[in-house]
């Protein structure tokens, strides 16, 4: 499913936080939105999840306006993972997975084999199944951060945000987390990712967006993206990025004055 | 949602069941408990008076105001996501009681029957945007309280006011009946004109089952999952307004079961508020049912209000809960 | 119990100065202002109660209005000066006593429990107020009424007077006496009352009195508490037997005027159904 943006612009009360911003993130491809703290890139995930809307600007879903999706028929198709990882009640975690269900199941109607399937499959994914019956306030923030990514699996989910899904996972599960992500997206899904981790985002991402004060900077590739230049003037540092053992890699030397 | 046996091994289904049960065990007890103790000191015409006239009503009542207070607590822990919030700490039931006290005042409820209830969902209707509007749409479980009470007092001094300024004798001892609470006496009449109000209110508060799981995660994540929070909050504002208004307009004040039902039966349902709204249906109903039993059984050596009695229990609950949630806060 | 109350009301009459015929009467009790007015010339009246002129609670509102109000507390008495202050023995116990202090006469009048308690709250008024022959007049009035009314049935019919919130007056009370006095017996020593005097609607209508006495009409208050008064149960009591409406202003004060309730009651027993 293919998400675009056309010229949003997002105000925040009486900040202006998204000025002009334009964005594509195609189905089979995983978009990384990178950038610093404040560049917007959590407001940019909320517009495109419908969670803000946009003061100028259209964000479509699938060649359809944002507007014209149903709030039920939406969720169906977009899963949306927020930055914050909430929950107010210490439910178990199969519980919390199986609330990424709801969207597909008519009021009232209890599991269906559909539903078990997909809430096993999401707590296999993360490799939480053993922590199935334990309530959530119970858990590690790692542990708790992959039972809220399964509940956006669970879902299955055309397109899917995560707002930085890896941030508290060691690096095991990050991985893991991204080789599940690579996977869906080959299968044909589209997944968006806000990431801080530049490295994690040149090696798996397909596409990268670079933003800045509420602009997209670069797009593209990780090498046309991630140049000393961009990274100088966006993040203020001295880095490049490189290859170590094949993988993608960069290497921040210095904080520029 | 497939549900967990857990440490009773029913699934939460079964267990709402259960309470059903409970509720309407604590029913038939109502009916049959009296001033003279068990059963009916009468015979003929005057027994079926008794039974028609006075202990159905009062048993109806009891469980139709317990189901709405309980259910109406749920409903506002679930949405609030806090655990301290209650219809009558978070001013709602002085605004209904405020409400009802002016339809009489006035001379409304003389004129048409309809509008004591009305006035007890206005003035809840008020008190509740009162505080939502206090507290801000974001304000933590000590907000939400803080500006709960301020509302309760403005409330009840409103209230002690339009009885000072009336030409009514009975003011002081009016006050009373309406900060303390009582089921006795109430007719059928007054039943039929509330009851629809009420049920209407706790069908739409029930409504909000999946929107409380959703809100589990937070609203943008709830959002996300497709729930109409504008609906949401209309929904719960309409319905407690309705419930709670309508209930406290016939019985006066009584507090602290929408804190205590919820609490003691999240465990039992998982700590799944959707699930917790059912269950804090039949929990305060039964809860309410019982206390009013407990009331006529000692009637003979203290005479106390049922407004007492559940604040006996549930004030020094309140104290424990805060107590508590202090400690998670800011451990 | 008569004597007493007589003993302490000339006891009363003779503390702080007393002048034999006062001019300037202020009343701060709604028994004591009926009574006052009856009793003396209206030019003698310097204030009574916000209720002596209120139809709801005085049999003689008529009379009443007219007359400067006060308020009870002691700066607004002393207002106007009063030779002499009437009071009864509830509420006002830190006036009286301020009064006395700074001098003034004041007479306590206790509320009557029964028909020789009535006659002894008139004489004392009248022995204050200076105008004992009158005194002694009303009571003579009181006596011949009374000594007309029909006499008793054997046994006599039950009664109670029922009141907003379901209280019933008990006995040892002074409506008690006044039913007594009709020919009638006061049902509700038959029942098993709550601590504030309370009967439960279910005795009611298990041992229903043979006379329901209401002292007010079913809409007459604005209050929740009026809402017994409007209940089914009572409304079937009164379609099924006798009742009668006995407005509070005829009972409440030990004055003369309860004669009127007095006689009503007794010829609600001989003529049979009332309304």
């Amino acid at each position: 499913m293919r998400i675009e943006a056309h010229g949003l612009h997002v105000r925040l009360g009486r900040r202006e936080v998204l000025r002009g911003l334009d964005f594509v993130a195609r189905a089979g491809e995983m978009t990384a939105v990178i950038g610093p703290n404040g560049a917007g890139k959590t407001t940019l995930l909320k517009a495109l999840a419908g969670l803000v809307a946009p003061s100028a600007g259209a964000v479509s879903l699938a060649g359809r306006a944002l507007g014209g999706w149903l709030p039920r028929a939406r969720a169906r198709a977009l899963a949306y993972l927020p930055q914050e990882r909430i929950t107010h009640w210490a439910l178990s975690a199969r519980a919390v997975v199986a609330l990424g269900r709801l969207p597909h199941q008519p009021m009232g109607a209890g599991e269906s084999p559909a539903d078990t399937r997909a809430i096993d499959a999401a707590l296999t994914a993360m490799d939480i199944s053993h922590l199935a019956a334990r309530p959530v306030s119970e858990m590690s923030g790692g542990e708790r951060t992959r039972v809220l990514i399964a509940r956006a699996l669970a879902q299955e989910p055309a397109a899917l945000l995560a707002d930085e899904p890896v941030a508290g996972l060691d690096p095991s599960h990050q991985l893991g987390l991204f080789g599940h992500l690579t996977a869906l997206a080959s299968a044909g899904r589209t997944v968006v990712v806000a990431l801080h981790d530049l490295s994690l985002a040149a090696r798996f991402c397909h596409r990268l967006v670079l933003m800045q004060a509420g602009r997209g900077v670069a797009v593209g590739a990780a090498e046309e993206v991630l140049t000393r230049e961009h990274l100088e003037a966006v993040y203020g540092i001295a880095a490049q990025l490189t290859r170590i053992g094949g993988i993608p890699v960069v290497l921040v030397a210095d904080v520029l004055p | 949602m497939r549900d967990f046996p857990g440490h009773l091994g029913l699934a939460p289904r079964y267990r709402i069941a259960l309470l059903a049960a409970m509720a309407a065990l604590a029913f038939m007890l109502s009916l049959f408990v009296g001033p003279s103790g068990l059963g009916i000191d009468a015979t003929g015409e005057a027994r079926a008076l008794i039974f028609n006239e006075i202990r159905l009503p009062r048993a109806l009542l009891g469980a139709l105001v317990g189901g709405t207070l309980g259910l109406a607590g749920a409903a506002l822990q679930g949405y609030l996501r806090n655990p301290l919030a209650e219809p009558s700490l978070v001013g709602i039931s002085g605004g209904a009681a405020l409400g009802a006290v002016l339809a009489i005042q006035l001379g409304l409820s003389h004129l048409l029957a309809l509008a004591l209830p009305i006035g007890g969902l206005a003035g809840a209707a008020i008190a509740m945007l009162a505080v939502v509007a206090l507290a801000g749409a974001h304000g933590g479980p000590v907000t939400l309280i803080l500006a709960g009470l301020a509302v309760s007092s403005i409330a009840t001094a409103l209230i002690s006011l339009a009885l000072n300024l009336s030409q009514n004798p009975f003011a002081s001892v009016e006050m009373v009946f309406w900060m303390m609470g009582s089921l006795a006496d109430r007719s059928l009449t007054q039943l039929w004109i509330s009851a629809p109000l009420m049920l209407l209110g706790c069908g739409l508060l029930l409504t909000l089952a999946r929107a409380l799981d959703a809100l589990t995660l937070g609203e943008d994540a709830a959002t996300s999952l497709g729930i109409d929070l504008s609906r949401t909050r209309l929904a719960v504002i309409a319905g407690t307004a309705l419930s709670v208004g309508a209930a406290t307009a016939v019985t006066g004040i009584i507090g602290f079961v929408g804190l205590i039902v919820p609490h003691m039966l999240r465990r039992l349902v998982q700590h799944r508020p959707g699930l917790l709204l059912p269950a804090s249906l039949f929990g305060g109903a039964s809860m309410l049912l019982v206390a009013d039993v407990a009331l006529r059984v000692v009637q003979p050596w203290v005479e106390l209000r049922i407004g007492v009695l559940t604040a006996l229990i549930g004030a020094p609950f309140f104290v424990w809960l805060v107590l508590k949630t202090r400690a998670e806060i800011a451990p | 119990m008569g004597a007493a109350i007589a003993a302490f009301g000339q006891a009363c009459a003779f503390a702080g100065e007393a002048a034999p015929s006062p001019t300037r009467i202020v009343s701060l009790d709604l028994c004591t202002d009926q009574l006052l007015v009856e009793l003396a010339q209206r030019d003698r009246i310097a204030a009574v109660t916000h209720l002596a002129a209120d139809p709801a609670v005085s049999a003689i509102p008529e009379k009443a209005r007219g007359l400067p109000v006060t308020h009870g507390n002691a700066e607004d008495v002393l207002r106007y000066n009063p030779d002499l202050v009437l009071a009864g023995p509830f509420g006002v116990a830190t006036t009286v006593d301020l009064l006395r202090r700074l001098g003034r006469h004041v007479v306590v009048v206790p509320l009557p429990q029964d028909l020789d308690g009535v006659r002894a709250s008139v004489r004392a008024v009248a022995g204050a107020v200076g105008e004992a022959a009158k005194g002694e007049a009303l009571i003579g009035e009181l006596d011949r009424r009374l000594s007309a009314l029909a006499p008793p049935t054997s046994p006599p019919p039950t009664a109670l007077i029922y009141q907003v919130g379901g209280s019933v007056s008990g006995p040892g009370s002074l409506a008690d006496a006044i039913l007594t006095a009709a020919g009638w017996r006061n049902m509700s020593a038959a029942y098993r009352l709550s601590r504030g005097g309370q009967v439960p609607l279910e005795s009611l209508i298990s041992q229903p009195p043979d006379l329901l006495i209401l002292a007010s009409h079913e809409d007459e208050y604005r209050t929740a508490l009026a809402d017994n008064l409007r209940h089914p149960i009572i409304r079937r009591l009164r379609e099924r037997g006798a009742s009668l409406e006995l407005p509070w202003r005829l009972w409440l004060c030990g004055t003369p005027h309860m004669a009127d309730a007095i006689e009503r009651l007794a010829r609600v027993r001989i003529e049979g159904r009332g309304q």
